[in-house]
């Protein structure tokens, strides 16, 4: 039986293992997907707890790119989203932020707040379908000397939705001259909820139980046969 | 029962939670549910010693704006009539949060009729952009915590919104502000479109909630509507409508036009025209707005 069972799991897994998790741009990493950090080729995944303050939800993400983010979302008990930076090749960064269906039906609007190594880049994002630019707010952190040039700054990015945005360079195609909608089409962005971005984990589970199932029928057959 | 001991020492030293403090929020007084004003008269200049503020005048004032929908307010000085100020304003409908502003730390006339009025005042406001510059953080201190203990009622001071993330003092007003009162303006930051505006005060106010973990309300949020050239009225009426959808405890900046600002420092002229009223009393394009916005609750 275990022998049949490891050929099962053995090749669920293989096959498993390339599946995308969700969206665009990236692969999954598999079970444990959202701990904090891990990633794998230019890919980083945050599982963010949200706090409250007032009338804001916000997270410490403390990310590679982000650094935090605030979240307009009122009455609502949902308390976590997960965020997932990806490099991409042409300099610029691909982030998708999910939560759940229910966090999504209060969602009023968000500000990122991104690391200063990566404040020249624009903000863009999926709107209806196309894409808009959203230019950063730069906020000093510091100010050591008012002689000297200004010291550490982040870069502030408001966010009208979640789901899939990019960091890109200002020459990027996606943007053009200086409207702030660029009117180039979006990709799929309907994998904002976090079912979407857990579904690979679903599914692990039902495709282990969908095992379990058969390795049983097929040791009852050989047992059966034995005989 | 060794284990349940080291896992519980392992959760307290690997997550910040643990040692998170509460947020601060705002004093319950100063929760407000309808909108607030920056209250300066009509047809008084503070600069001409021949201005003259009456009581029918601030009536009149007072009972405009409440006829719009406000039922809070902040105000800057507490000499002469202006002294008067809270307590006519309950008697016109101002029911919820009145924050008495005091100019001058060290003018005897502002303290006597502030102290007079704590009745009246949810929370006073000491100073107004002067920390380091008309008064010290010391002396500001000392008065702070004076005028604390004679009213009983909480007690701040209200400088520009980065000084409260960046500037030399942040950690004093902190420290000492019994709630943080800052004030935001896109205009002086060279914002001039509407929408980037509004960006602008969310992206600072959000990140100071965060960096303080309390509640913040903004003593002053505007957007001129005369000069220079790309501000004007409809430009006000969007700004406004768009920060209003972001949830942000804030003070409409200002009441009425104050054409006396204008005549100090030419290249700051702009500060005459900030008012949701012109100086004749006359309302701009933004005043329909929160009437119908306000009246709908």
């Amino acid at each position: 039986m275990s022998n049949y069972l490891f050929i099962i799991l053995f090749f669920l897994v293989s096959a498993f293992s390339g599946q995308s998790a969700f969206g665009s741009g990236g692969m999954a990493t598999g079970v444990g997907t959202f701990t904090t950090g891990v990633g794998d080729s230019g890919t980083k995944r945050y599982r963010v707890v949200l706090d409250e303050t007032g009338q804001r939800l916000h997270g410490n993400v403390n990310g590679e790119i982000i650094e935090r983010i605030t979240i307009d979302a009122p009455d609502t008990d949902i308390r976590e989203i997960l965020i997932r930076e990806t490099k991409d090749s042409d300099g610029g960064v691909s982030l998708l932020i999910t939560a759940e269906d229910e966090f999504l039906e209060k969602f009023n609007q968000a500000t990122l707040y991104v690391k200063s190594t990566y404040s020249a880049l624009k903000l863009i994002e999926s709107v209806d379908g196309y894409w808009e630019q959203r230019n950063p707010v730069f906020i000093l952190l510091t100010q050591n000397n008012p002689d000297q040039e200004l010291q550490d700054h982040i870069a502030a990015f408001q966010l009208t939705s979640l789901g899939e945005k990019k960091l890109v360079e200002d020459g990027s195609p996606f943007i053009k001259g200086t409207n702030d909608y660029s009117g180039i089409l979006a990709g799929n962005t309907s994998d904002r909820n976090m079912t979407s971005a857990l579904w690979p984990w679903v599914m692990s589970g039902v495709l282990l139980i969908m095992a379990w199932f058969i390795s049983r029928w097929m040791h009852a057959l050989g047992w059966r046969g034995g005989r | 029962m060794t284990a349940l001991f080291f896992r519980v020492v392992l959760l307290l030293s690997v997550s910040p939670l643990a040692y998170a403090a509460p947020p601060v929020l705002l004093p319950d007084s100063l929760q407000m549910t309808r909108p607030a004003i920056a209250y300066q008269p009509r047809e008084y200049a503070p600069t001409d010693e021949a201005s003259i503020l009456s009581d029918e005048q601030i009536v009149a004032d007072l009972q405009l704006l409440a006829g719009v929908g406000f039922r809070s307010l902040v105000t800057y000085s507490a000499t002469d009539a202006m002294g008067k100020i809270p307590g006519i304003a309950r008697k016109e409908g101002f029911d919820e949060a009145i924050i008495m502003g005091i100019w001058d730390p060290f003018s005897s006339e502002e303290w006597r009729n502030a102290v007079q009025n704590s009745p009246f005042v949810d929370g006073y406001c000491i100073g107004n952009e002067g920390l380091g510059i008309r008064y010290t953080p010391e002396e500001l201190a000392v008065k702070m915590e004076e005028l604390r203990q004679l009213t009983g009622k909480p007690v701040t001071t209200s400088e520009p919104i980065d000084a409260y993330i960046s500037g030399p003092h942040k950690a004093w007003l902190l420290k000492h502000s019994d709630w943080l009162f800052p004030i935001a303006h896109p205009y002086w930051a060279n914002y001039t479109d509407p929408a980037k505006g509004v960006a602008w005060v969310v992206a600072y106010h959000d990140l100071l909630v965060v960096l303080a973990n309390r509640q913040v309300m903004l003593k002053e949020v505007g957007h001129p509507t005369v000069f220079p050239v790309g501000f004007n009225e409809n430009r006000q009426a969007e700004f406004f409508q768009l920060l209003d959808s972001h949830r942000i405890s804030f003070f409409f900046f200002e009441a009425f036009d104050q054409p006396w600002k204008g005549n100090t420092i030419e290249e700051r002229s702009v500060e005459a025209y900030w008012g949701i009223f012109r100086a004749d009393g006359t309302p701009k394009k933004v005043v329909p707005w929160i009437t119908k916005r306000w009246n709908k609750l």
